[in-house]
């Protein structure tokens, strides 16, 4: 802004318009005696009274009448980023994958190995759920942890393609709705609220635009802030950590619990 | 508990109704800002409704404390520069038509030279106020639209398009040179001299 710039700055900010009259008398002053400043503030005072000549035309009653109707169906629309058909295919797909994987757990343990730990067909199925909880928290974290921690003030991130981690957040949403249907009689609610909050982040994420959506991006990092989601995913996989340490005897205390 | 905030909390539970309170109290605001990033009704129509449509989904994370209507101007503002942004191809011929315009466009201005009277015509001043928006970058544009049409402060702007408060002042220092020049057929009113 050159020499000038203290005076045309105060014109710029709207600084100029809020000073108090005495106040503008005495920049004024200061500014008379600066030819050429004075001109180049007066030129660019003139042109921000020449813009204030723009209006917006009014569309007309029409279109304010109809623009809920116009809108409405859109909103509708939007609520739905996965095809029915698909998602119940994938849910089928999750379930087979789910049988073979508890079947293969079921059968290729050693049947002393089982005995030694004393295992249920009902704890290796919890086992085998603690795990894929475990991986889709793991999962949900390194996807968060990208989206959390990008820089939307420097203008770095502008340029970065979002389309690996919306499909990465559509899977991962499809197998939260899986592992939630998996869950429903379990009595751990905690994780199964967690998965519920982590399904309304992978779907905002899932419904990112390609490039840089930065309105989107600051909500998904305030929700997760928010909620405090990587804490309570942290939290969660120690717990089933300590859990798939030794299912067998937790089992065991929580019988002793009931009992006492 | 403002009745913005109530309005928030009722959409919040799943009431459309209110929702649909929501847009029609701010569709002519949202419109306005919309129709003068964009300049033209097709392009404010569209944008407004993926304002709207961005708002409602982002609703159950949507903060109180910063005002709906500050927020919606805060998703025209950056859905307008995403849009830009995507559609390279597409500004690509719009510059070559504004190239076509421009040469339209000083023709009026030297007839006008001739006419003083002419110029003085409110949609003849609109029309040329429009085609010196368009110099503008779009963030150039948002930050001028804020200040000047919206009283947004140089913090506010700031806030909306994710800058500096530095950047912000560079932002409007070169969007008003810009339109300064655009409209420096305007000589006496500019207080220009003529060359």
């Amino acid at each position: 802004m050159g020499n000038c710039q203290k005076y045309l700055e105060k014109l710029i900010d709207g600084s100029y318009e809020a000073m108090h009259p005495v106040e503008r008398k005495i920049f004024e002053r200061e500014l008379s005696s600066d030819p050429k400043c004075k001109q180049e503030f007066d030129q660019m005072k003139k042109t921000l009274v020449l813009m204030e000549n723009s209006s917006v035309p009014d569309p007309g009653e029409n279109y304010w009448n109809s623009y809920w109707e116009n809108i409405n169906p859109k909103i509708e629309k939007s609520l739905k980023p996965v095809n029915i058909k698909w998602q119940g295919l994938l849910r089928a797909a999750a379930f087979i994958a789910g049988g073979l994987f508890l079947g293969y757990l079921l059968f290729s343990q050693p049947q002393d190995e089982m005995a030694s730990t004393n295992l249920s067909e009902e704890d290796v199925r919890q086992v085998a759920l603690s795990n894929e909880t475990m991986d889709l928290l793991e999962d949900s974290k390194i996807l968060l942890l990208g989206i959390v921690n990008l820089d939307t003030q420097t203008g770095e991130s502008e340029n970065i393609d979002f389309s690996f981690q919306k499909e990465f957040s559509g899977n991962l949403l499809r197998k939260a709705a899986d592992l939630k249907e998996l869950l429903k009689d379990s009595p751990n609610r905690r994780v199964i609220n967690l998965l519920s909050e982590l399904e309304l982040i992978m779907m905002q994420i899932t419904n990112l635009e390609n490039k840089f959506d930065l309105p989107a991006i600051e909500v998904i990092q305030g929700g997760a802030d928010e909620q405090s989601l990587l804490f309570k995913i942290d939290l969660e996989r120690m717990l089933i950590d300590a859990q798939l340490e030794n299912p067998a005897k937790n089992k065991q205390d929580k019988k002793d619990k009931i009992k006492s | 508990m403002t009745d913005e905030q109530k309005l928030i909390d009722r959409i919040k539970q799943g009431e459309r109704s209110a929702f649909r309170e929501l847009v029609e109290n701010n569709k002519q605001a949202v419109y306005a800002i919309c129709f003068r990033l964009s300049g033209n009704h097709t392009d404010a129509d569209e944008l407004s409704q993926v304002v709207f449509i961005k708002f409602f989904k982002s609703i159950p994370l949507f903060r109180q404390e910063a005002g709906v209507q500050s927020w919606l101007y805060k998703i025209a503002v950056n859905s307008f520069i995403d849009q830009k942004r995507k559609k390279v191809d597409k500004i690509m011929h719009l510059f070559s038509q504004e190239e076509t315009d421009e040469g339209t466009f000083e023709q009026t201005i030297i007839s006008e030279k001739s006419d003083p009277e002419q110029a003085t015509d409110a949609s003849i001043i609109q029309a040329h106020i429009d085609q010196a928006m368009k110099k503008l970058s779009p963030k150039e544009k948002s930050a001028f639209i804020l200040k000047h049409y919206h009283g947004h402060t140089i913090k506010e702007i700031a806030g909306a398009i994710n800058t500096s408060e530095g950047t912000v002042k560079s932002l409007l220092f070169r969007g008003v040179k810009k339109l300064q020049q655009a409209l420096s057929f305007y000589r006496p009113e500019l207080g220009l001299e003529e060359k």
